[in-house]
């Protein structure tokens, strides 16, 4: 309710009120709304192609530096696992292990 | 394909329950707020317009809105709300984007209600299109909505004593065009 209120006035407010047949407005607005959400997925649709094609393009100028990371990565993880297997890896494995443990457990104990 | 709620379950629904159905992408729930909340959209943005055709584009404009940006709505139960601050901005956009045209139009008006405006029924409508936006918007939602002026404040980004003057001016003019009104009734 407003602070200061002409209820005269709140009165010419209430009868100027119509009742208004919302049949033809609601098709209408929903009609509007379906347009809306077949010009979003179309959006959507090009943004997706867009960026296939992009990646697409840019494939070749990747790919080497992608090759050459993912022989680094496997040469990593083949000394890493050797290094594993020896008493300094193994106890260092422990380590990380326990320290897991003991991070994952914090939480509770507060 | 999303399960649908049966529609007169949605009927039945809470608002706020349809509310929370429609962020969920259910269009059928959304449907059933734009059922619920139309009238009260178009009775609002008619106030403010003084024309049926542009009230009804401004509110289906704002119920579009709504459906794309509902995921943005922070509490189902305040739909209403946000849904009449949708419909605000559009209006004020609009008047933002027509402001010579509106101008010229308003210009044009009789200084007093004639006869023939306001010959069966008593024209509300025109006597509002005789207030400047910024005072029409601030007695709508106060005699329309029946918002506080703080309310009105923070939905129409105006200062709140600048809403105080503007409520108090437009609903004096108001009063005195509706008078006139009276008189040429009484003749």
């Amino acid at each position: 309710m407003p602070d200061e209120f002409d209820t005269e006035l709140g009165g010419f407010f209430e009868c100027a009120r119509q009742p208004l047949d919302g049949n033809a407005f609601l098709a209408e607005t929903l009609r509007k709304i379906d347009r809306a959400r077949h010009a979003r997925l179309r959006r959507r649709l090009i943004a997706a192609v867009i960026l296939v094609a992009a990646v697409a393009s840019a494939f070749p100028a990747v790919l080497p530096g992608a090759a050459v990371l993912v022989r680094g990565a496997g040469e990593y993880s083949l000394a890493a696992a050797e290094f594993s297997t020896t008493p300094l890896g193994w106890a260092l494995t422990a380590a990380i292990g326990v320290w897991v443990l003991l991070r994952a457990r914090a939480p509770g104990r507060s | 394909m999303k399960p649908r709620v049966p529609d007169d379950r949605l009927r039945s629904a809470s608002e706020a329950a349809v509310a929370v159905l429609a962020m969920y992408g259910d269009d059928a729930a959304f449907g059933e707020l734009v059922r619920r909340r139309q009238s009260a959209i178009r009775q609002l943005l008619r106030r403010l317009t003084r024309d049926a055709a542009l009230a009804d584009d401004l509110s289906q404009q704002s119920f579009v809105t709504a459906w794309k940006s509902i995921h943005t709505l922070k509490s189902p139960g305040a739909f209403a709300a946000w849904l009449r601050k949708l419909a605000l901005n559009c209006w004020l956009q609009h008047v933002r984007a027509n402001k010579h045209e509106i101008a010229t139009a308003e210009a044009e008006l009789p200084e007093a209600p004639t006869v023939s405006a306001v010959a069966e029924h008593l024209d509300l409508d025109a006597a509002l299109a005789r207030l400047a936006p910024d005072v029409r918007l601030c007695v709508v939602l106060a005699y329309n909505e029946g918002m506080s002026h703080t309310e009105i404040s923070e939905s129409a980004a105006l200062p709140l004593g600048t809403v105080k003057s503007h409520i108090a001016r437009g609903a004096q003019r108001l009063r005195e065009l509706l008078e006139a009104y009276g008189d040429i009734h009484a003749r």
